[in-house]
């Protein structure tokens, strides 16, 4: 390796090796914040430090410690194996009596759809998370794990204690019906909304792309959006108030990831220096937003 | 615009004035049935002005969501919301525990809270300006106003219970259309557990923001 064309990885390695306890995916490393700036720049991998020092004088470097990090797929694994084990404790064991309630004494088939319904989006979101998705950051904080997977488990015993629950109530067969066959679809929508993110950035290599196709040419976040029509399908056939709690905070959620993404996109894709221009679309909802 | 900034200051030195004189109306009807009868008649005495001018800080919920205030609403939001459930959910609900001496630590502990918290933004309103003892005393009574204050709420939620399991008041039973159930005495119960972390969170918070306020005059001084 000549040192003119050492990289920030080459850094981050340095460092590492210097202290065993900082491996590359916990460091941030940055240059020093200019007056003016409200961002320092972030030494982003696969640069080469001559460029990055291009303007530096005094080739100094910020170091800041991110924390124990996990691997994406580790994160989004725990989110949804809790999900994905939980509802069927509800609908398979007695743990109502737990709650001094008898057991089911009869099954309405809105129960086992739901059973259905929801045990294939979590396998689902599992089978996205290593075959699917390609993550930009490698890492995310340890803690992230704890708080997502209180958010995720917290909400899917919530909803699994009141779709299994012995007293339930069902919706009209037509509803029901209506509520699962369009969810079903809008799973299938999002789906392919993540298969064309994947090739996105198969094919540049890092940095941001216009998505293109599908839904992707109405609306930025096509994703988010059939993942939120999706839940809506599953609540009109279940029509639970925890459900509907759900429906309601993931789409809060995911308004703020689309707005954000939008914002950046469009600034990004600004049409000049022949940058193509950012076309017209809906942030997530058309046509309200 | 000028404008928008006097009709701000006007609005928050009304609210603020009114709430102080009505707090010390509270702080007084307070202290005289105590005086005259005792702890029992503490309560009816203070029912109807606590009602009111404790209901009246849902206007600060308000005040900060529409950005008059400063204040982040995810500090107040528990604070008006725990002042919210004692008030109505447990002292105008369960008339068995109004005689309880609780009561009546209760109702000073607030109303010694509210009197100093209201004069100072109503001075700082209405003058710009407020004395450095009065400063002093904001950050300083909570100290024994906290404590006595949070014992009195929980101890109050913890004897309205038994109350509670028998009336099956405020609950929602299933089956409902809705498949949604809501039992007031466990979510009470849960209200009740959340004091044991909470309280030394809200005391903590307190001292960092004596340290602020108090901490800048210091400082000056060097």
């Amino acid at each position: 390796m000549t040192y003119f064309s050492a990289t920030v990885d080459d850094l981050k390695k340095a460092i590492y090796k210097h202290t065993k306890k900082y491996y590359p995916s916990r460091q941030r490393l940055t240059l020093p914040l200019r007056p003016g700036q409200d961002r320092p720049t972030v030494l982003e991998s696969g640069k080469q430090l001559k460029d990055v020092f291009e303007k530096s004088n005094s080739g100094e470097v910020v170091f800041k410690d991110l924390g124990p990090q996990v691997a994406y797929s580790t994160l989004f694994f725990w989110e949804y194996v809790g999900p994905l084990v939980i509802f069927p404790i509800f609908y398979f064991f007695p743990v109502y009596s737990l709650f001094s309630l008898p057991p089911r004494k009869t099954t309405h088939p809105a129960q086992t759809y739901a059973l259905l319904y929801w045990t294939l989006h979590y396998a689902k979101r599992i089978y996205e998370t290593f075959f699917i998705h390609s993550f930009s950051h490698a890492t995310s904080p340890v803690s992230n794990v704890y708080r997502n997977c209180c958010y995720y488990w917290s909400f899917a015993t919530f909803i699994a204690y009141y779709v299994n629950h012995p007293l339930y109530t069902p919706v009209s067969e037509k509803q029901m019906y209506i509520g699962f066959i369009s969810g079903l679809i809008w799973q299938l929508a999002n789906l392919y909304c993540h298969i064309i993110l994947k090739n996105l950035r198969s094919q540049g290599k890092g940095g941001y792309q216009i998505p293109r196709g599908f839904l992707f040419n109405y609306i930025t976040c096509a994703n988010y959006t059939t993942e939120i029509y999706q839940w809506l399908g599953f609540n009109i056939a279940t029509q639970t108030v925890a459900g509907y709690s759900f429906l309601i905070v993931a789409a809060l959620i995911m308004t703020n990831w689309a707005l954000a993404k939008h914002r950046r996109l469009r600034k990004l894709f600004d049409g000049k220096e022949g940058r193509p221009k950012y076309p017209r679309r809906w942030v997530i909802f058309p046509p309200f937003l | 615009m000028a404008l928008t900034k006097s009709l701000r200051t006007l609005y928050l030195a009304s609210y603020n004035w009114i709430l102080f004189f009505g707090w010390l109306q509270t702080l007084y009807l307070a202290l005289s049935a105590l005086k005259k009868t005792g702890f029992t008649s503490v309560y009816a005495a203070v029912e109807k002005p606590l009602q009111v001018w404790q209901t009246s800080a849902l206007l600060e919920i308000f005040n900060g969501l529409a950005g008059i205030v400063r204040s982040p609403i995810i500090a107040t939001l528990p604070q008006i919301g725990s002042r919210i459930y004692i008030t109505w959910g447990i002292l105008w609900s369960f008339p068995e525990i109004r005689q309880h001496w609780l009561v009546t630590q209760l109702v000073l502990s607030w109303s010694i809270t509210e009197v100093i918290r209201y004069f100072f933004f109503a001075l700082k309103e209405t003058f710009g300006w407020t004395p450095a003892f009065l400063l002093w005393l904001r950050y300083s009574t909570f100290f024994v106003c906290y404590p006595t204050g949070i014992f009195g709420e929980a101890g109050l939620v913890y004897l309205a219970l038994p109350y509670m399991k028998n009336s099956d008041i405020y609950s929602l039973r299933m089956p409902n259309k809705f498949n949604f159930s809501f039992d007031y005495y466990y979510a009470s119960v849960v209200t009740l557990l959340s004091y044991i972390p909470g309280s030394p969170h809200m005391y903590n918070y307190m001292i960092g923001q004596r340290k602020k306020a108090l901490g800048k005059g210091k400082k000056k001084s060097h």
